[in-house]
């Protein structure tokens, strides 16, 4: 036996028999062949009752240090008991070391994290109960290296348990079912670059996912808290991993290069409603991942504080993350297949709009400062490079082309509940906040074909345009982006997600019929402010069902151009102010039976309440302040005010689609079908308003006392194919 | 009334189906070769195909048409677009934008390529007067129009920004 392996011995079964989770990773079950194997070979078996703490685990590079604080093992069940575990070790013929497990009634426990400069913050606690059998065998050399390792493996987690609290609050996995076969994994080293790869087949059940307002983990039956959902998967993948020492900051961290490949994984998601289960499944999902020079520091992150965190970081030269998922079909509910869908991916440094934009991560203690002293936050740079998203329905394929993306910004993390604190307003659930966050996608456009191969090799089209009903856009840009989501448990009856949200974006800019040139229509200067209230996110038999309570935004568009985004000439400034309650989106296949997207929105326009309405502004010839930069209120306005539905609303059917373009040719084209539906829409007033900001300005003129749109019922079926 | 109806929507429908199809070429721009090399970045505008139809089986509260009215004055009557109906089809209109540099004009502008021939199907609508949005008022019919069969239009229009 090398030293190699003399240690790796010695360190293997002393975390194995200490509880440490290594084991856990890669376990095999026994088959006949094997077990006939193991024979007269004398064994030893351990029984344990472990109760254990430890104060604070460290990990420090170059000097900066990230600290585990509170770690304890013991009983999930009962505070303060012990858990239970049997071990039996035993050596095979061929040599290899054979331990079984089981461990019975386990919480492994952190109650926090922070660095060194995180003045008294957390990023929160977390806990694993579980119940949990297998076996892992070890055996000196492999395919690659006399001195390396196999490791065969195999253990099912039972009542396990994950869970995440930040002050007093939490959300967590419950009733969690993990079944993993590792058969053939390797660990060997070359030239100080360590080698391990691992198979891994199994399969993941989440029986739901709650919510509980309590400072320690939730313990005993949990089955009347809300819940999010359930989850099952099951994944067979190939994992391969190079590890050496040095990070990215100084002499000391990790780099860490990977290729995974996704042989088969079927997703899905469930809610049960009205008593009844429906299911969003991803199925028949495979794919690849690179990861080329991923370091691992504890170092300051990219900005101008210089802000100690766990850092992730792809910045270097060579660094990139490249890949693609297939999706064979996704089904919403009983609607059936809305297609199949194909994501390809690159992460590297880009340089954009004269900035160079990296990907990299560092976590950090605190989340929202209003929120309490525990709480996540990530500072993210991101710099998707080029991606594309086919989409295939009925063998016809239009891919998303030349897609990219770049950004910025801080996003905080916490678990919070329904109060008001030092003036902020958090709501039930997990909270993702957004600080100061900068960015943008953009893409070329639409190619559209037979299947994949013809439609790569189509020429890029636009048709974008056509889904800006649904917020998607050709290319869209922020200044800043603040605000939050907030996801709470429970839907509009029963199982599913309570989305509450304040978003505010400012100096952001969309694009639409752009082009190579930097040509196209820009909403320009933009401004949007959105609340959402008692969104509920439910699967039902129709599909993927999104009802707002209440919501209301105002989009201010500063210019609408034409030509160049910075100084195309401009039609003015626009502003649309919108207020909803019960509005509705419902995302399903189509009711033919095809293949296709058809999204169901029902959008209730209410009367004006306080400074809520629904209100559209077109101003003109405006002043301009020293710089030339337009000076809103300083124009003329034409204003329609009060704009407002009955109960019915505004319903709205898009189907999009890939068919024939009926234009004279066989050519296929990017389809939308819509059908608008209303009893009625009123319009309380059309002024013209005379520059009601300008020191001379003042007064207005109603054009129209009222305008009444009644009855009616509009289609649409336009298909978009490139510019012959 | 009704038979006056008929007789206004015969006279009317050659009219305003020149009506609709005349504005379009008094800002329609024919482009010639020099125009089309001032295009460039072809693939930022697209093609549509399709058609675009009211009310083809009624609506959601009768089966007529969409109605629409608009109130001139405070207290006043309506106006009002009546009992829109029909199909209006089309191929190969484009929309993109383009640089033109005409007069004292020089700038972008969005395109309007209109396909060569579009169709009416059943398409009509009654311009009239009433003393109350809703149908059910005191309503006066001006004049109805229907219209069937395919138009030639052919051009641009360009749609320039003027702040």
């Amino acid at each position: 036996m090398s030293l190699m392996q003399k240690i790796w011995s010695q360190t293997l079964i002393g975390m194995t028999v200490l509880g440490i989770s290594l084991g856990s990773v890669a376990m095999e079950r026994l088959g006949d062949e094997e077990m006939s194997g193991i024979s007269g070979q004398a064994g030893v078996t351990m029984e344990m009752e472990t109760k254990a703490s430890i104060d604070t685990f460290s990990y420090f590079t170059d000097g900066n240090g990230i600290h585990l604080d509170d770690i304890s093992v013991g009983s999930a069940s009962t505070a303060g008991e012990a858990d239970f575990r049997t071990y039996a070790l035993d050596i095979r013929n061929d040599g290899s070391l054979d331990i079984g497990y089981d461990i019975q009634d386990q919480r492994i426990a952190v109650g926090g994290m922070r660095l060194d400069d995180s003045n008294g913050d957390s990023v929160g606690s977390f806990w694993m109960d579980r119940d949990m059998a297998g076996n892992f065998v070890i055996q000196g050399g492999n395919e690659h290296s006399d001195d390396g390792y196999t490791f065969d493996s195999e253990f099912e987690l039972t009542n396990g348990r994950f869970g995440y609290q930040t002050n007093g609050h939490q959300v967590f996995l419950d009733d969690v079912n993990l079944d993993v076969r590792s058969v053939g994994q390797t660990l060997h080293q070359e030239n100080g670059v360590v080698f391990y790869s691992v198979p891994v087949d199994g399969s993941l059940d989440i029986g739901a996912i709650r919510y509980a307002a309590q400072q320690e983990g939730f313990r005993g039956d949990a089955s009347s808290l809300a819940s999010y959902g359930s989850i099952e998967m099951d994944f067979d993948f190939q994992s391969d991993f190079e590890i050496q020492a040095g990070g990215r900051f100084g002499s000391e961290g990790f780099r860490v290069d990977n290729e995974t490949t996704l042989n088969t994984a079927n997703f899905l998601y469930r809610t049960r409603t009205n008593g009844k289960d429906y299911d969003v499944a991803f199925k028949d999902m495979s794919g690849y991942s690179q990861v080329t020079d991923l370091r691992i520091d504890v170092a300051p992150d990219f900005t101008a504080e210089a802000r100690q965190g766990l850092g992730f970081t792809l910045t270097g030269s060579e660094s990139q993350a490249s890949g693609n998922l297939a999706i064979g079909s996704i089904e919403l509910g009983e609607s059936g297949s809305i297609g199949s869908f194909n994501m390809e991916w690159l992460y590297e440094n880009q340089d954009v709009n004269g900035e160079t934009f990296s990907n990299q991560l560092f976590l950090m203690a605190g989340g929202h400062p209003d929120a309490g002293s525990e709480g996540m936050r990530l500072a993210i740079e991101w710099s998707l490079a080029d991606a594309q998203l086919d989409y295939t329905t009925n063998e016809n394929t239009v891919i998303f082309d030349g897609i990219q993306s770049w950004g910025r910004g801080d996003v905080t993390v916490n678990v919070t509940g329904d109060e008001t604190l030092n003036g902020t307003q958090f709501y039930e659930g997990l909270r993702m906040g957004f600080e100061d966050v900068s960015g943008g996608y953009r893409m070329d456009g639409l190619r559209v074909g037979k299947g994949k191969s013809e439609a790569e090799s189509a020429e890029v089209q636009g048709g974008v345009e056509l889904l800006g009903a649904l917020g998607m856009y050709r290319s869209f840009e922020f200044g800043s982006l603040d605000g939050h989501y907030t996801f709470g448990p429970g839907g509009s009856d029963g199982e599913g997600i309570t989305i509450n949200s304040h978003i505010v974006i400012q100096d952001g800019r969309i694009g639409a019929l752009t082009e190579e040139f930097g040509q196209g229509i820009w909403a320009d200067d933009l401004e949007f402010e959105a609340h959402i209230r008692d969104m509920t996110v439910d699967v039902t038999a129709e599909g993927l069902s999104l009802i707002q309570g209440e919501a209301w935004s105002t989009m201010d568009i500063g210019n609408l151009r034409v030509g160049d985004a910075d100084n195309g000439a401009s039609f003015g400034r626009i502003v649309w102010q919108r207020y909803g309650q019960d509005n509705e989106m419902v995302i399903s296949a189509p009711d033919s039976g095809r293949e296709g997207l058809q999204i169901a929105l029902t959008h209730v326009f209410s009367e004006a309440s306080g400074d809520r309405q629904n209100q559209f502004i077109w101003e003109t010839g405006r002043n301009t302040d020293a710089s030339g930069v337009p000076e809103n209120g300083t124009g003329m306005q034409l204003v329609m005010s009060n704009i407002h539905t009955d109960d019915y609303g505004v319903k709205t059917d898009l189907e999009i689609d890939v068919r024939d373009a009926n234009d004279g040719t066989d050519n296929l084209g990017f389809s939308v079908n819509s059908r608008t539906r209303l009893k009625e829409l009123n319009i309380g007033s059309v002024d013209l308003v005379h520059r009601p900001d300008a020191s001379d300005g003042g007064g207005a003129a109603t054009a129209l006392h009222g305008v009444s749109i009644q009855n009616m019922d509009m289609e649409s079926n336009l298909t978009a194919t490139p510019i012959p | 009334m009704i038979g006056m109806a008929k007789r206004c929507r015969a006279a009317f429908l050659p009219v305003l189906a020149g009506l609709i199809v005349l504005p379009a070429y008094a800002d329609m721009e024919p482009m010639g070769e020099d125009d089309m090399s001032n295009v460039s970045g072809q693939y930022g505008g697209m093609s549509l195909s399709g058609d675009i139809s009211f009310n083809k089986n009624g609506g959601p509260v009768h089966d007529g048409g969409t109605r629409i009215a608009a109130q001139l004055s405070e207290g006043g009557g309506w106006f009002v677009l009546d009992d829109i109906q029909g199909t209006f089809a089309f191929e190969g209109l484009t929309v993109r934008t383009r640089s033109v540099s005409a007069g004292d004009f020089n700038g972008a502008v969005i395109e309007i390529g209109m396909p060569d021939t579009a169709r009416f199907d059943d398409f009509g609508y009654t311009i009239a007067t009433s003393t109350a949005a809703s149908p059910g008022g005191q309503q006066n019919e001006i004049f109805s129009v229907e219209m069937g069969g395919e138009v030639t239009l052919d051009g641009n229009m360009l749609v320039i920004p003027l702040d």
